[in-house]
Formats: C-alpha cells, sequence, structure tokens
C-alpha cells in the first residue's frame, strides 16, 4: 500500500554521500564568479560595439558566421515576471499576473506566447483544465483570460492569422497523434491541418519515434503554414495549406547544413530565419541563418554568445521587417538584419515582438 | 523549527537527505535529483536571512525544489517534443527497483503523477497544497493518486 512509511522507506535507499554541502559551497562560488564574468562581458561588449561603430561600415558578412556587432546596450535588472520592454526607453512593464503566471493557484504561463496583429491580445500556452498545457487567449491588459482549447491532451505554441481570427497551434490528441491544427477564435472549432502518430507514453523517455510538426506561423497571406517537421530522420522547414493539402519544402539541408528548424517567414514572406546544424570542418556547429524564401542566399547570423540565436518564429520578426528578436544565453538581442548588427537588450528566454517598439519578453 | 534560527550548515544537514531521497523518487534519477536539490538550496541560501526566520523553512525548501522541478519538466518535455538530442535517461529507480515494492509501483508513474503522490504521502501535503506546487487543480492531484493505485492493482495482478 501507498502510505507515508513506505514512500520515506523508499526515499531514504537514495543516499547522498558526505561533501553535499562543500559540492553546494562550490557550486555558489561558481554561480558568483559567472555572474561577474557576464557583468564583464556586458560591459566589453558595450566597448567592442562603440569602437566597431565609430571605425568601421556596416557590412554584413554572408560567408562567415558574423562576430557580436552593432550598438550593444547594457541589459538591465532581471525583473520577476514576464514584462513588455519599450526598446525607445528601455521601460520595463511587468505583464499582469493573470497572463505572466505566479498565480496563487501556482499556475503559470510557458513562456510560449503569440501577440495578436494588433498587438491588443495574447494567446499562450498554460495549465489547463485537464491539469496539461492548453492554450489561452487574453486581453494584454490580463482581462478576458479564457482557455480556447479544451479536448486535446495538450496543445502549445500558438500564432495568429494575420487577420487575427485564427490561432494555429501544436497539440497532442489522445491517440498519441502530435499535429498542426487552426483554431477558429469565434467560433471555438479546431482543424487538424497535419500530424505523424508518435509514441509518447511520457515524458522523459525520449520515446518518440518520428520528428512531428512543430512551432507554426502563418504566412502572410494567412492560407498556409510554415512549420518545422521531419524528413528523413532529420528536421526541416515546410509549407503546408491550411485549407488541406500536401507539405512541401521550404528549406531544407544544404551549403553543408544537415537540417533546418525554427523557421520564421518576414513579414512581406521574402526572407526566412532558421537554425541548422551545420557540418564540414573542424566539427559539427549549430547555427542561425536567413535566406530568401526560395532557400536560396543563406547567410550565417551572429551569435553573440557563442550559440545560435533561437526565436518564437511567430513573433520573430519586428513588424516594420528590419530586425528580428531572439535569444541565447538568457539573453534576448535584437539583429538587424540588413547589417547584423546584434544589440543584446534583456535578460530572458524568449521574446516576441509587440509592435516596432516593444518585446514581450519571457523568463 | 519555528522559533530558533539555524545557521544554513545545520539547515542543510537537517533536510538535504530527505529532499533529495524525495527528489530521486519525483524524477528516477539521481542526476536529477541533486541538480534539483543544490539549485534548491542556493535560492534559500541568498534569501537565507529572510527564509530562515520563517515558521517553517523546511516547507518553503519543498515548494522551492518543486517550482524547479515543475520548471525542469516543462523544459524537458519540450525538449522531447523537439527530439533535441538527449542524454539517454538515467533510471536510478531502476536500481532499487526490485528491492522496494513502492519504487517498482512508482517507476512506471510519469514524474508529474510520482511528484503528486511523493507530495501528498511523503510530504504530506493536502492534494489542494500539491496540486499549488505543481501548478495543476487539486483534482488533478485525485486523480494520479487514484491512478497510481490504480497501478499498485495492476502490479498486484501482474504478479498473481
Amino acid at each position: 500500500m501507498i502510505d507515508q512509511r513506505s514512500v520515506e522507506r523508499a526515499a531514504e535507499q537514495f543516499r547522498l554521500p558526505e561533501g553535499s554541502f562543500e559540492q553546494l559551497v562550490r557550486r555558489r562560488d561558481r554561480k558568483r564568479r559567472n555572474q561577474r564574468i557576464a557583468a564583464g562581458v556586458v560591459g566589453i561588449a558595450v566597448f567592442v560595439a562603440a569602437v566597431w561603430i565609430v571605425t568601421s561600415g556596416l557590412s554584413f558578412d554572408r560567408t562567415q558566421t558574423p562576430a557580436a556587432t552593432g550598438p550593444a546596450e547594457a541589459i538591465g535588472p532581471v525583473p520577476e515576471t514576464d514584462y513588455l520592454l519599450d526598446l525607445d526607453t528601455t521601460e520595463m512593464t511587468p505583464l499582469p499576473e493573470s497572463i505572466a503566471g505566479n498565480q496563487p493557484d501556482g499556475r503559470g504561463s510557458s513562456n510560449e506566447y503569440a501577440a495578436s496583429p494588433d498587438g491588443s491580445r495574447l494567446a499562450y500556452a498554460e495549465v489547463g483544465d485537464n491539469g496539461e498545457s492548453q492554450i489561452f487567449v487574453a486581453n494584454l491588459d490580463g482581462t478576458g483570460v479564457e482557455q480556447v482549447t479544451h479536448d486535446l491532451e495538450a496543445a502549445f505554441s500558438p500564432a495568429w492569422s494575420p487577420d487575427g481570427t485564427r490561432i494555429a497551434f501544436e497539440a497532442i490528441d489522445g491517440g498519441h497523434q502530435v499535429g498542426l491544427y487552426v483554431l477558429d477564435v469565434a467560433s471555438g472549432e479546431s482543424t487538424q491541418i497535419t500530424g505523424v502518430n508518435v509514441h509518447y507514453e511520457r515524458a522523459g523517455d525520449a520515446s518518440l519515434q518520428s520528428l512531428h510538426p512543430l512551432e507554426p506561423q502563418f504566412t502572410p497571406d494567412g492560407s498556409s503554414l510554415v512549420y518545422s517537421g521531419g524528413s528523413d530522420g532529420h528536421l526541416v522547414i515546410w509549407i503546408v495549406p491550411v485549407a488541406g493539402g500536401e507539405s512541401t519544402l521550404l528549406i531544407g539541408p544544404d551549403l553543408n547544413m544537415r537540417d533546418a528548424e525554427n523557421g520564421s517567414l518576414s513579414p512581406n514572406g521574402s526572407l526566412v530565419t532558421f537554425l541548422g546544424s551545420q557540418i564540414g570542418g573542424p566539427g559539427e556547429r549549430w547555427v542561425a541563418g536567413v535566406a530568401d524564401t526560395d532557400g536560396t542566399d543563406r547567410r550565417l547570423l551572429p551569435d553573440v554568445y557563442g550559440i545560435p540565436c533561437r526565436s518564437t518564429p511567430a513573433g520573430t520578426w519586428s513588424p516594420d521587417g528590419s530586425r528580428i528578436v531572439c535569444s541565447e544565453a538568457s539573453k534576448v538581442i535584437v539583429l538587424d538584419i540588413a547589417t547584423g548588427a546584434a544589440t543584446p537588450v534583456a535578460y530572458g528566454r524568449g521574446s516576441i515582438w509587440l509592435d516596432d517598439h516593444t518585446l514581450l519578453v519571457s523568463l | 523549527m519555528a522559533g530558533a534560527q539555524p545557521s544554513f550548515e545545520q539547515f542543510f544537514e537537517e533536510t538535504h537527505q530527505r529532499l533529495f531521497g524525495g527528489l530521486c523518487l519525483v524524477t528516477g534519477g539521481r542526476h536529477e535529483a541533486e541538480e534539483i536539490m543544490q539549485d534548491a538550496y542556493l535560492k534559500l541560501w541568498e534569501r537565507w536571512e529572510r527564509v530562515s526566520v520563517l515558521e517553517d523553512p523546511a516547507g518553503f525548501l519543498f515548494r522551492t525544489a518543486m517550482n524547479l522541478f515543475r520548471s525542469r519538466y516543462r523544459r524537458t518535455v519540450l525538449a522531447v517534443r523537439r527530439q533535441v538530442s538527449l542524454a539517454p535517461a538515467t533510471d536510478d529507480l531502476a536500481l532499487v527497483e526490485d528491492r522496494d515494492e513502492i519504487v517498482r509501483i512508482l517507476r512506471p508513474l510519469s514524474p508529474a503523477e510520482r511528484a503528486s503522490i511523493v507530495l501528498t504521502t511523503m510530504f504530506g501535503y493536502t492534494s489542494e497544497e500539491a496540486g499549488q506546487l505543481l501548478g495543476v487543480k487539486p483534482a488533478t492531484v485525485r486523480a494520479y493518486a487514484t491512478r497510481a493505485r490504480g497501478s499498485v492493482r495492476a502490479t498486484v495482478e501482474d504478479r498473481s
């Protein structure tokens, strides 16, 4: 029988060796040292950026991963909850708790936000009424919080359509099928667009047998979804009509790249950003890049902290199409797509654009 | 522990084995349990002046550890969904499984289910409190407990 005594007895079989406290002390010291180093790196980045602006023109190297460039700003303090960042004034405004979490019931969003086209509403993934991740919508002021997916086992990664009437998302149904769905916001009805069968018994097993579709984003005309999905065991970027039909390849392996994912279309549909693993040379390397939407003219994007910048596809591009926002090493970086200038602007694990001057930063 | 204000090291010595054991049952792996445990203690250490005067610092510790577990669990789910290259999942529960009936029952459950069981039985939380810690409704915690009891029955039936 499961009771306190039997569970305590089971737990007692796991014993830590002597010296755990000393290990904790070393970890604390390491953390403090890393914080000092990080502060120094930011200072150096600011200095280097200033020197770069004075001494060089704005040219974007298309063959090599550019070094960190651009007018880096000092990153402000870390807020306690997801927040809006005004890029002009650096003012930070916490998201309403009804959206950002820290709720009395312990709930909190899972950092997967999408802004409606007019920036007035958010869609996001949060623990829903079945205890699993579901899609919610809310007004930016925290009112009107509503769970909009109910009949699926779990739902993630929402993205608004350009006209604000539909929301695309990933979902797991009860029968081990993972797919992309489109929700009609007015009627609340969801339609599956594409999907694959996976073996999904429990988290931690890593037992998925196929690469399922993820991170959907509407094309600018709202007729199709761009998403990452499997092809011969590798992730590639697909496009599929919302009305139904086969997926076609948008960005696949090429230019010594083994795979491609995390794709995001620019507002006019002419460019696509992506992540991929570059092979050849001394070893495989994870890189971020941008290409024309026919897959040509690929070039690499800077990795400021030595790892490629991952973005939230539905919120990657500024509405004017001049910049992208992504995050690496828990820093949010704004990158000028024409010049390659990268500016760390905040601490955070993810970010999306609300308008050309405002970011939503998630921790 | 109310009233007296132990040093942080004293608090660590008094609480860490129990927390570690509980986390091993929840996560199924010694390494992940130790990571979460150390992160939780670091968070408390940075706030020890305020935490040490609380009525129940150990409760604060368990809540912090469970918040960290919940955050890591969410990230693990995302990582699995994205097919990133994960190291083979360690399953330290398997090492003691044959010796312990409870471990054998807990092992096939999901981490969230195991967390519900450990919080409500070992640490004595109500389903409402456990629901708060895990970010789910109390009804979900009770549902997990029901499913766990179902696992007990299934295990017993399998063996018979």
